[in-house]
């Protein structure tokens, strides 16, 4: 019994320091996902928070390395999308959070730009602004965004139709123009 | 709009972003370890409840029992013991650390144990099927230290509806809970209370009309709406620390210290571009820290 017990102790501290480890490679990417998604960077932390802490529970009985980050993935997005359902996300009491962050020494045009795509993506329906973020920064095909989604092709499909839609619609109420985007991509380019 | 067009958007969108120190996995484990625990209790509990139909139904079948009893009492299981790591275990309520004068130590402690009881009655899942985020997980509201109790809007009511509650475990978690017209919620997950000693990141982030959470691992947001409240809290890792001073927003304060932490709340009136500077002195008044010191993360950043 006490073989068995120590034999699980060692496990566990080996699941631990693994888990550790892969909490410290995936985290920045599930991180900037989920701020995409949700535009909240203390709610995307939770949400990453909230999805690890699915996995950890998971960990011992998970097989398939190479599928960690996705199981990752779609446990943040789960917690993602299931937050956004929740009374208390909704509710407000006179509280209005900013939804993005300023770095002092930008130039107040990168400040502009970011602050209106910023705008513009939390104008985008949740759904769809995950797909679109799955599809174009993730670089997911498809399928994979299905798959995480828990959804059709067909839906990802038109999701990314009528995100794609409402992003560009919602660039223009926030003063873009077909101009605009060039000096956008400059301005990256400078910034990096 | 083109595929890369898209791409440039979403990069934009994240251009400044400072993902700070990163994740806490000492609390994430922690967390997940309780987790675990409380799985494998609800998953035992289930099968004796399983056992328990079992018998029952078959005794019911045979006719053995006598139900005009009716149910027996409730039995409740005890989480299982803890063990402080590292943080000094919070005494039997003493009364907040901070306390606003509108309300008294019985309202904060019965707001502790209406956290609890609503975070214990939660769901264990999400909607989705998901586990719940466990929040307030110790039941022992003598376990729990409040460090902070005070409205969370301008002007909360005659009751306390409007307030807002934090308090830390004999862990170190820290859980922050406000309430709200349909029953009491917690608005944020805080993770462990800061160690002082450890580098402190650039900067916190801000809310208008409500308490500024200390997110250590944010830059300062954006044009938030002035004046807004913040609020800042640790624990004191040298127990020679008898004063602890937290400079913000251009003033320089006492933190309230007790049981091992300090706590400060403010009102910032304009933008910040640094975090809050702590700094302990020892009762001679020798400078024992002073996290413009403890790395590059914590100087001002202009």
């Amino acid at each position: 019994m006490s073989e068995k017990r120590a034999a699980r102790r060692s496990r566990g501290g080996t699941d631990d320091a693994e888990f550790s480890e892969f909490v410290r490679i995936v985290w920045p990417r599930l991180r900037r996902t989920a701020l995409l998604i949700c535009g909240n960077p203390q709610q995307a932390e939770d949400a990453v928070q909230a999805g690890l802490l699915k996995l950890y529970v998971a960990w011992p009985r998970l097989k398939h390395v190479e599928m960690l980050e996705a199981y990752a993935k779609k446990a943040v997005l789960n917690a993602l999308l299931d937050e956004a359902r929740r009374p208390w996300r909704r509710e407000r009491s006179g509280t209005d959070l900013p939804d993005t962050q300023v770095v002092p020494y930008d130039a107040p045009e990168q400040v502009e730009n970011r602050i209106a795509v910023t705008r513009a993506l939390a104008a985008v329906p949740k759904r769809q602004r995950a797909v679109l973020v799955l599809r174009f920064y993730d670089d997911l095909d498809v399928a994979e965004t299905a798959r995480l989604l828990a959804c059709s092709t067909g839906t990802v499909k038109s999701q990314t139709a009528r995100g794609l839609g409402a992003l560009r619609a919602a660039l223009i109420a926030q003063g873009w123009n077909e101009e605009r985007l060039p000096s956008m991509a400059a301005a990256l380019g400078g910034a990096a | 709009m083109s595929d890369d067009e898209v791409r440039d958007v979403l990069v934009l969108a994240l251009e400044g972003d400072d993902p700070g120190l990163g994740p806490d996995i000492g609390a994430l484990l922690s967390k997940g370890r309780r987790l675990r625990r409380r799985n494998r209790i609800r998953k035992g509990i289930a099968a004796a409840a399983a056992v328990a139909c079992l018998v029952g139904g078959s005794a019911w079948f045979t006719g053995a029992f006598d139900t005009s009893a009716g149910p027996g009492p409730a039995t409740s299981v005890s989480p299982a013991p803890r063990t402080a790591s590292g943080v000094p275990v919070p005494e039997a309520s003493s009364g907040p650390l901070v306390l606003d004068p509108a309300f008294t130590a019985g309202d904060a402690r019965g707001v502790l144990v209406n956290c609890i009881d609503h975070h214990a009655k939660a769901a264990p899942t999400t909607a989705s099927g998901d586990p719940a985020y466990p929040r307030f997980t110790e039941r022992d509201p003598d376990k729990y230290r409040i460090l902070y109790f005070g409205p969370f809007i301008p002007n909360p009511g005659p009751t306390t509806w409007g307030t807002a509650l934090l308090a830390v475990d004999s862990e170190g978690n820290a859980d922050y809970c406000r309430n709200s017209p349909d029953g009491w919620y917690s608005a944020r997950d805080i993770r462990r209370v800061p160690d002082q000693s450890a580098a402190r990141p650039a900067a916190m982030s801000v809310a208008r009309n409500d308490l500024c959470y200390p997110d250590l691992a944010k830059r300062p947001q954006p044009s938030p709406e002035f004046p807004f409240r913040w609020l800042d809290f640790g624990r004191l890792p040298d127990p020679k620390a008898v004063r602890v001073t937290v400079e913000y927003g251009g003033k320089t304060q006492d933190a309230a210290l007790s049981h091992g932490f300090w706590f400060a709340a403010g009102e910032l009136v304009r933008p910040e571009t640094y975090t809050p500077i702590i700094r302990s002195y020892d009762a001679d008044g020798r400078l024992l820290y002073d996290s413009t010191q403890a790395g590059p993360r914590s100087r001002p950043l202009s």
